[in-house]
C-alpha cells in the first residue's frame, strides 16, 4: 500500500472498557504504518482513555456511554473534519486483524467502490460460537428482506468508505442497529459496495465482553423503529 | 342531567374550548396535537351526554356493545402514545449525541508514543 495512503487514510476506532485489549490492538494497528488513528472513548469507566493516550493516536471522549453506533459517528466527524480521504472503522478488541486494512482499504483507493464492506464469511473466523454464526446469519435474511443489500455479513465492523461515501453514510443509530443503518444507507444513497474476506478471532474475553446473542431482538426493534422516526 | 354529567361534561366543553380556540395559533405540529385534544374532548362529553352514542357508533362498525368500542380504542390510543413517546425519546437522544459528540471533538487529545 502507498505510503501516502498510510496517511491519507483515517482509522477509527470506538472503544468502551476496553483497557485490558485496548494497548495490544493499537500497537499491532500502529505498528502496520497508518499514523492518523482515532480512539472514541464512549465514556468507559476503566481507564481506556489512559490505556490510548499512551499511543500516538487522536483520542477523543464522550461524556456519556452513548453505543457504539454514535461512537463511530464522532470518530468519522472527527476524521472528516481533519481531511480523510478515507476512513476505516475497526474494533478495539483485537478480533480484527491491522495487516488486513490494507485489503479491505484497496477497492475504495482504486476506486472501484465508495466502500467496502469486511466479510467474515467470505474470509474466515476463528472460534466464532454456533450461537453467534446463527444469529448472523439471520441477520443477513433479515438485511436482505428490509433493506434489499445482498451481502455475505451485515454486523461486521471492519469497513472503509471513501470520504464522499462517509459523508452521505451519517450513522444516526447510536448503538448496535448501526450496522444495518449503513447498508440502508448505502443503497438510499446507492453507493458502489463490494465485501472483502476478513479474518474475525473470537476469545472467551471478548465474547464475554460483548454482545449477546439475544441483543439481536433489540436491534431489529431499534433499526425499524428509527427509521420510523426522522 | 346526573350529577356524574354535571362533574364531568362542563370541564370537558371547557378543554375542548381551550384548544379549539387555539387551534390555528402556532406551530402546524402544535395545531393538529390541538385539533386532536379538541376532538376527543368533545366524543367524550358526547358519549357522557348520551351513553348510547358509543352503541350506536359501535354498531355502525360492527361492534355489539358500546363499552367493547371505548375498549379498543384506548388499546389503540395506548399503543399510538407509546409510540410518540419513543419517538420523543430517541429524538431527544439524538440532540444530546449532538452535544456529546460536540463536546469530544472540541476536546480531542493527541497521545504519544512514552
Amino acid at each position: 500500500m502507498a505510503p501516502d495512503l498510510r496517511r491519507s487514510a483515517w482509522i477509527v476506532i470506538a472503544a468502551y472498557n476496553e483497557q485490558p485489549r485496548l494497548g495490544d490492538t493499537l500497537a499491532r494497528l500502529l505498528a502496520t504504518g497508518y499514523a492518523n488513528v482515532v480512539v472514541v472513548d464512549d465514556g468507559s469507566r476503566d481507564d481506556t482513555v489512559a490505556v490510548a493516550l499512551r499511543h500516538p493516536v487522536w483520542v477523543l471522549r464522550h461524556l456519556l456511554n452513548l453505543g457504539q453506533g454514535a461512537a463511530l459517528q464522532t470518530g468519522i466527524a472527527f476524521a472528516l473534519k481533519h481531511r480523510a480521504d478515507y476512513i476505516v472503522t475497526f474494533d478495539a478488541d483485537g478480533q480484527h486483524d491491522p495487516t488486513e486494512i490494507d485489503r479491505v482499504l484497496a477497492p475504495v483507493a482504486s476506486g472501484e467502490a465508495d466502500v467496502a464492506l469486511g466479510s467474515r464469511f467470505l474470509g474466515a473466523t476463528v472460534n466464532m460460537p454456533f450461537a453467534r454464526k446463527l444469529v448472523l446469519k439471520g441477520g443477513i435474511v433479515f438485511t436482505r428482506v428490509v433493506s434489499n443489500v445482498r451481502v455475505t455479513d451485515t454486523h461486521n465492523g471492519f469497513r472503509a468508505f471513501t470520504r464522499a461515501a462517509a459523508e452521505k453514510v451519517r450513522i444516526s443509530q447510536n448503538r448496535m442497529a448501526h450496522a444495518s443503518e449503513i447498508l440502508d444507507r448505502i443503497r438510499e444513497h446507492r453507493l458502489r459496495y463490494v465485501e472483502v474476506p476478513v479474518t474475525i478471532r473470537y476469545s472467551a474475553d471478548t465474547m464475554a465482553k460483548g454482545q449477546s446473542s439475544w441483543n439481536a431482538v433489540r436491534i431489529v426493534f431499534d433499526f425499524l423503529l428509527g427509521r420510523a422516526i426522522r | 342531567m346526573t350529577g356524574f354529567q354535571w362533574a364531568t361534561i362542563p370541564p370537558l366543553l371547557l378543554l375542548a374550548l381551550l384548544d379549539g380556540s387555539r387551534v390555528m395559533i402556532g406551530h402546524p405540529s402544535f395545531r393538529r396535537d390541538r385539533l386532536l385534544r379538541f376532538v376527543v374532548w368533545l366524543l367524550a362529553a358526547a358519549a357522557i351526554y348520551n351513553p348510547g352514542l358509543p352503541t350506536w357508533v359501535a354498531n355502525l362498525l360492527g361492534i355489539d356493545r358500546g363499552a367493547d368500542l371505548v375498549l379498543y380504542g384506548f388499546v389503540l390510543a395506548f399503543l399510538a402514545v407509546s409510540f410518540h413517546f419513543y419517538a420523543q425519546g430517541v429524538k431527544l437522544q439524538r440532540q444530546l449525541t449532538q452535544v456529546v459528540r460536540h463536546v469530544a471533538i472540541s476536546e480531542a487529545k493527541r497521545g504519544d508514543s512514552a
